[in-house]
């Protein structure tokens, strides 16, 4: 019998949320249902585009930090 | 010297007796992630700046007089820190908006990528920040639950502990922030080159019940 899963479930699923045992239901869900095999693709894929969106402050900002963390270490 | 890949909590150690290029380390470990979360929430590069080293300051201040007692959860505090900081700006900000002046690329920050033209998309897949603007104009909620998971790294518990909501709308929330990033990127995908993606529409599927994303929070 294949155990049913909410869509918070497969949410779970794309964010590594899941349990091995559910990985594996889950993988064996969407091997026989392609449509949901596209939702899952689709939307891991949108939280992949968000791995290469990562913004650098500036050097000016982090001397500063640093030169906060170096006063305060020395008090 | 100071090993790279250190725990938060060896370098911890090392700082609070004097080690600076240990706190350092730290700095540079988490600053991207944080800038890029404050970042998302206040829209605006030089806020974002000041509350990041407004951020690490408050951390040496905890560390130095000793308060800092959540070992083996550096991150998870710093990032606590940071997002107090931001929202706080934020709902500061809201209730006495003012316009900034900001140099171009705060200028091209604010237009409107998905109404527009194949030009308006070319610009935008030029410069990659079009996918954090998809990620700034999601609803609030939704946008919240992206940064706290995304680039903060908490679990959904964490989530939902930290924003006062059920472990099941922190994942609703998440689910429809993700199905709304897809529909934009797609829609920006598609303007600025038909021919260099699918037009096959059962190759780029979206979900039957998208519809109702915008307001499913």
């Amino acid at each position: 019998m294949i155990r049913t899963f909410t869509h918070n479930d497969l949410t779970r699923f794309i964010c590594h949320e899941t349990t091995a045992e559910e990985n594996t239901e889950i993988n064996h869900l969407l091997e026989l249902d392609r449509e949901l095999r596209l939702e899952v693709e689709g939307l891991r894929a949108t939280l992949r585009q968000l791995d290469g969106t990562l913004l650098e402050p500036s050097d000016v900002a982090i001397a500063n930090i640093m030169k906060h963390a170096r006063v305060a270490g020395r008090d | 010297m100071i090993a790279k890949k250190a725990s938060d909590t060896e370098l911890l150690s090392q700082y609070r007796q004097g080690n600076e290029g240990a706190f350092e380390v730290l700095v540079h470990r988490y600053k991207s992630r944080i800038f890029t979360a404050i970042h998302l929430i206040v829209k605006d590069r030089y806020v974002a700046e000041d509350l990041l080293q407004e951020t690490f300051i408050k951390a040496v201040r905890t560390i130095q007089e000793g308060r800092y007692n959540e070992e083996g959860k550096f991150f998870p505090w710093l990032s606590r820190i940071a997002h107090n900081m931001a929202i706080d700006h934020f709902r500061r900000n809201r209730r006495y908006p003012h316009i900034i002046l900001k140099d171009g690329s705060s200028v091209f920050n604010s237009m409107k990528f998905s109404d527009g033209s194949a030009e308006t998309a070319q610009v935008a897949m030029e410069d990659k920040s079009w996918v954090r603007r998809c990620v700034q104009e999601l609803p609030q909620e939704q946008r919240e639950v992206v940064i706290l998971r995304h680039y903060f790294e908490l679990s959904f518990q964490e989530i939902a502990d930290r924003t006062g909501v059920s472990i099941n709308t922190a994942l609703g929330r998440m689910r429809y922030a993700l199905i709304n990033m897809r529909k934009r990127m797609i829609k920006t995908e598609q303007a600025y080159d038909k021919n260099l993606y699918t037009q096959r529409p059962d190759e780029v599927y979206l979900p039957r019940d998208h519809g109702g994303g915008e307001h499913g929070n």
